[in-house]
């Protein structure tokens, strides 16, 4: 893990011994960089209509408290990975800026700074929101950071299969804040992002697939070719589709809802078939950009549905 | 060797550019103590209100 940062600072000046320049010295914008804040966008909105999809309500500091330490503990997770993984993330052109690969902050500073925030955002939710919600927020930054990070990512092609429970997790936590428990709708919504992941990474996985090759990560392209992880994006992405429709089949949700997923389920797999054709090059890139438009719109119409009941 | 070390004008950016980046830092650590000191205050009448 340590190479590329030891190299970093093997290239500072030799006389530098007690220079106090040596040391970098990171700004704010490197420690918000290291929370990963796009993934952490995806994690706060799904974790938000969790929250809203929810039966009762919550009061608004609570709500935005529980979605704050949604964010933060998510946030840590992401620290923690770029931390752990600062060695490969050195040897690939998308990741080696990153501020631990480019020498902007120490990895044990980084360390530091990923338990303070996951060990503070547990215990404020456990504190201010419920135990139950505080359990699973420790429970997907743990799977984050040891099952998937630590365990499999290295280890398994199917390292993104499993992971993805990690990513899961937000609207099961959002729905528990609001609840204090846990029902049908909340563990279907679960394996929605869980099914969703697959296709998602995979489809990053076929254009990103030298980076991939050139860290060692045994990616599904990498070890067992573009033709098998075009046929498995395209079952996934079936499986993907049952799943979404299910809490419509099921009269959990509405017609808003429903239909929603129906249309995006058919543009899913037309994606997906355009990938496993294998004809067109840019299917790939395609698919990768559609499936987080598909994320947010789903769950966007799922948060419409609720608040469409409501009113009515 | 870069030789900057060497060059006061570049020494002197050097040390503005560290000096700025730990002002920032600083600024942003008052901020995240500031906001939670506010988040506890908030939370803690938002648990009044809701236990009254």
């Amino acid at each position: 893990m340590t190479d590329s940062v030891a190299s970093a600072y093997a290239s500072a000046p030799a006389s530098a011994g007690a220079d106090w320049r040596a040391v970098p010295v990171a700004d704010w914008r490197d420690y918000l960089e290291l929370l990963k804040p796009r993934v952490v966008s995806l994690v706060v909105f799904t974790g938000l209509c969790g929250l809203l999809a929810a039966p009762g309500s919550l009061h608004p500091t609570l709500a935005l408290t529980a979605l704050l330490c949604i964010a933060v503990g998510a946030g840590a997770a992401g620290a923690f990975n770029q931390w752990f993984e600062s060695d490969t993330d050195a040897l690939m052109r998308r990741t080696a800026s990153r501020p631990i690969p480019a020498g902007r902050i120490e990895p044990a500073e980084a360390l530091a700074f990923a338990v303070a925030l996951a060990g503070a955002s547990v215990a404020i939710m456990g504190l201010a929101i419920n135990w139950l919600a505080a359990g699973l927020l420790l429970g997907s930054i743990l799977f984050y950071t040891h099952v998937y990070t630590v365990w499999l990512k290295r280890r398994t092609p199917q390292n993104i299969v499993i992971g993805g429970a990690a990513g899961a997790f937000p609207p099961l936590i959002g729905w528990a804040a609001v609840t204090g428990d846990v029902s049908t709708l909340p563990v279907l919504l679960f394996a929605i992002i869980f099914l969703w992941t697959p296709p998602h990474f995979w489809s990053l996985a076929l254009f990103a697939c030298k980076d991939y090759e050139r860290a060692g990560i045994p990616m599904l392209p990498v070890v067992a070719g573009e033709r098998v992880t075009r046929l498995q994006i395209w079952l996934y992405t079936w499986a993907l589709v049952a799943a979404s429709v299910a809490p419509w089949a099921l009269g959990l949700t509405g017609a808003v809802y429903g239909l929603t997923a129906s249309g995006l389920g058919v543009l899913f797999l037309a994606g997906a078939w355009r990938v496993w054709r294998g004809t067109d090059l840019k299917a790939p890139k395609l698919l990768f950009g559609f499936s987080i438009l598909y994320l947010f719109v789903l769950f966007a119409a799922l948060v419409a549905d609720r608040l469409a009941g409501v009113a009515a | 060797m870069s030789g900057a070390e060497h060059d006061p004008v570049a020494r002197k950016q050097a040390d503005e550019e560290f000096a700025a980046k730990r002002r920032g830092r600083n600024w942003a650590l008052l901020a995240v103590l500031v906001a939670m000191v506010v988040l506890f205050y908030l939370i803690t009448i938002a648990r009044i209100g809701v236990n009254t």
